[in-house]
């Protein structure tokens, strides 16, 4: 089971909502990839628009509303975004994104711990979006971070898991914490290399959104981290250099007779 | 007149009002928005409270899809 703050989920993948082709499409791309766990955003809204689709959906599915602060630059702008995500969704949970460069999207993890260590005071269940960097893990850990979500690589880019030895070591570093591999995954096998690392789960929404077919896709994600989950429970066996036999030779038609190549 | 900022585009009131008077004049949807003036956020509550002045960011947000 998956464990974030005081709730446990049996789904181990976290999908985002954005980018499909129709609200009808995000629905049974959610439905199919068994997850329980959604991500949410904020956007302004224009004065005396009384249709919003999207919060009729949300309201319609049976899964958690994880929302973000995605777009903030600083920690001030991310705080006060996560307030009011807070009252809007209601929820204290809050996946905490400050980008630090706008051609990678990557975090900016200075601002990041600052906003982390402010909102965890406010009472926030904050998952932080973060660089694979150990120091900054722990740096997030210190104040009060239950979980951390390291990226892959880039948001968006498909390019599976850029420093799996990092990931693998902030498993080792942090066995107790919940840790999510968050964007960067464009293949369900790259999903199952996550879970196969001990990662608890993993969130990814370009990959599904933008497939040809989102719906199979969800369900090619969910079958992924399910197969990675268990591998990595099952006890995976150590790589080696050399080969060892699996089937057995003793007794094996002629084994005693030994021909040299040099004859 | 006042001159302010929604959701970064300039607008005008004719004299100080409260959020909550704002909202209603705006015709935003009841509880699926969410406020902050000049980058504080404004809890719910507060509404009625608030008077907003000359050169007030407001900014309105509602839920929208996100990763």
């Amino acid at each position: 089971m998956l464990g974030i703050g005081n709730e446990t989920f049996q789904s181990r993948l976290l999908l985002g909502t954005a980018q499909y082709p129709s609200p009808a499409i995000l629905k049974q791309a959610i439905e199919a990839s068994r997850t329980q766990i959604i991500t949410v955003s904020l956007r302004r809204q224009t004065p005396g628009n009384q249709d919003n689709y999207f919060w009729d959906l949300l309201k319609s599915l049976p899964c958690k509303l994880l929302p973000n602060t995605a777009g903030c630059a600083t920690a001030q702008e991310a705080i006060t975004t996560a307030n009011m995500a807070r009252e809007l969704f209601d929820t204290n949970w809050i996946k905490l994104e400050v980008i630090g460069d706008d051609y990678t999207l990557q975090p900016n993890v200075f601002e990041l711990v600052k906003a982390a260590d402010e909102l965890i005071q406010q009472g926030f269940e904050v998952l932080p979006y973060c660089t694979e960097d150990l120091v900054v893990c722990q740096e997030l850990v210190e104040c009060g971070c239950k979980v951390l979500m390291p990226w892959g690589a880039p948001i968006g880019s498909g390019r599976g898991l850029h420093n799996p030895y990092a990931l693998a070591l902030l498993r080792e570093r942090f066995p107790d914490l919940t840790l999510i591999v968050d964007a960067g995954i464009g293949k369900p096998s790259h999903a199952a290399q996550a879970m196969e690392l001990g990662f608890d789960a993993v969130l990814l929404n370009t990959a599904v959104a933008r497939a040809h077919s989102p719906v199979k896709m969800a369900n090619a994600f969910s079958l992924a981290v399910t197969s990675g989950r268990q591998g990595y429970e099952a006890g995976l066996i150590k790589a080696s250099h050399c080969a060892q036999a699996s089937t057995p030779l003793i007794d094996k038609p002629f084994w005693n007779l030994k021909v040299s190549k040099a004859e | 007149m006042l001159k302010l900022f929604l959701n970064g585009e300039p607008i005008s009131i004719e004299a100080p009002i409260s959020i909550q008077h704002f909202i209603v004049e705006k015709k935003y949807s009841a509880n699926a928005f969410a406020v902050a003036v000049n980058e504080t956020f404004i809890p719910r509550r507060q509404y009625g409270d608030i008077l907003l002045n000359e050169h007030d960011r407001i900014e309105i947000v509602s839920a929208m899809q996100g990763g």
